[in-house]
């Protein structure tokens, strides 16, 4: 492929272009619920339990009805994946929420409005309103992402991890059918 | 000990700021992959300690976990940002625009502008802000006067970068829906049945050879 074909798809590109020429304008007639909607999936914790939702509701069929795999293992397969997503979307929430509300509570635009422990001086210095505002939403999104993150190391071994094989056993140690509750010489 | 870790606590914050504050584009990537590998290693880990799984279907979980790592990583920037990307180019444009602020661009005479490829809604609102601070009628006015002439161009700008954020954050998070619900399991279960066989005819062979029957094989 010679660099004008990948031009033409890039972002910028003419086939971009096209693409969105086609898009028609639209007009948001319930901004107030929009504007709501966006500002709760904006938030770490809010958007990890969107995310986890999601995925309980597709990720386990499609494990279940694998035509690739033997039914044993597509059942397994089935509880571990559920096991997953309910493990790490209740920690990854709790974790990100507590991120998030440690972050808005030490990280605010001025000492009237409640601690500046987090807040750095280039942003309590500024003095347009709107841009401190701005720039101080961008650092609460940024301090909160590093600060789950940092406990995620953690928790993802110490919490996800055993909490998914404590859920996966306990789901396939109820199928009866399934030949993981037999003896079975392949067991390692 | 409490200022020492306030004094942490501060740097930390102003490192953090330096680093990402500007923009948060690339420690987002960033932290999601590492976020993602550090998941797949505990799950992998746990997958391989659980004595309730059989060999064979431990050859399916672990590549199902490896293959779940690499597609969510190359998903980000396959599917997640230029979905951004794109979201952003329609908030700019004005493809998408809450109703107040469709008046107020025919109300200025920029109506037909709206979703050009071109067209920027925040540096046409700073020209037009621009050109009331330079007229002789700002210039005499009060201070007063001055607020009530600028107010009703910084309000819709306040309020189109509400609605940015807004389409911003729901057109990331549906991009996240469609991979998360549906890439990511779709491929990751074919690379994984692909690899369960090639790992247990390994399992097959190993046993064998440890079991003295190498030969047989």
């Amino acid at each position: 492929m010679n660099i004008a074909a990948v031009n033409s798809v890039s972002f910028e590109g003419s086939v971009y272009k096209k693409f969105f020429k086609k898009l028609p304008n639209k007009d948001i007639v319930n901004s107030d619920a929009y504007n709501a909607v966006g500002q709760a999936l904006a938030s770490p914790h809010i958007n990890r339990l969107a995310v986890g939702i999601a995925a309980l509701s597709t990720q386990p069929w499609i494990d279940l009805y694998n035509p690739k795999v033997d039914k044993d293992t597509a059942k397994a397969s089935m509880y571990r994946t559920l096991a997953k997503v309910i493990a790490c979307t209740g920690v990854g929430f709790i974790v990100r929420g507590a991120s998030y509300k440690l972050v808005e509570k030490y990280a605010n635009a001025s000492e009237k409005l409640g601690s500046t422990l987090l807040t750095p001086q280039a942003i309590l210095k500024e003095t347009s309103p709107e841009l401190r505002e701005s720039m101080l939403k961008l650092h609460r999104n940024a301090l909160s992402t590093v600060l789950a993150l940092s406990a995620m190391v953690f928790t993802n071994v110490l919490l996800d991890a055993p909490l998914t094989t404590m859920l996966a056993n306990k789901f396939i140690a109820s199928d009866k059918s399934l030949s993981n509750n037999k003896k079975l010489r392949g067991n390692v | 000990m409490s200022e020492f870790f306030t004094k942490i606590a501060k740097l930390a914050a102003e490192k953090i700021y330096s680093t990402f504050g500007k923009s948060s584009g690339g420690m987002l990537l960033a932290t999601s992959i590492l976020g993602l590998t550090f998941s797949a290693g505990a799950q992998i880990l746990g997958i391989c300690v659980n004595k309730k799984y059989t060999a064979s279907q431990k050859a399916f979980m672990i590549p199902q976990e490896l293959g779940e790592l690499f597609v969510s990583s190359m998903a980000i920037f396959a599917i997640t940002k230029p979905t951004q990307k794109l979201a952003a180019k329609l908030a700019k444009t004005g493809k998408i625009m809450s109703k107040e602020v469709v008046s107020y661009l025919k109300e200025n005479n920029l109506a037909d502008k709206r979703g050009h490829f071109d067209f920027d809604f925040e540096k046409e609102v700073s020209k037009i802000i621009q050109q009331i601070e330079n007229s002789d009628k700002f210039i005499k006015s009060n201070a007063i006067d001055r607020v009530s002439m600028l107010a009703p161009h910084k309000s819709a700008l306040e309020k189109h970068e509400i609605t940015s954020d807004a389409t911003s954050a729901i057109a990331t998070t549906v991009a996240s829906l469609a991979t998360v619900g549906c890439v990511v399991p779709v491929i990751r279960n074919r690379f994984a049945a692909y690899y369960q066989q090639q790992n247990m005819d390994i399992y097959h062979r190993y046993r064998s050879i440890s079991s003295g029957s190498f030969n047989k094989i």
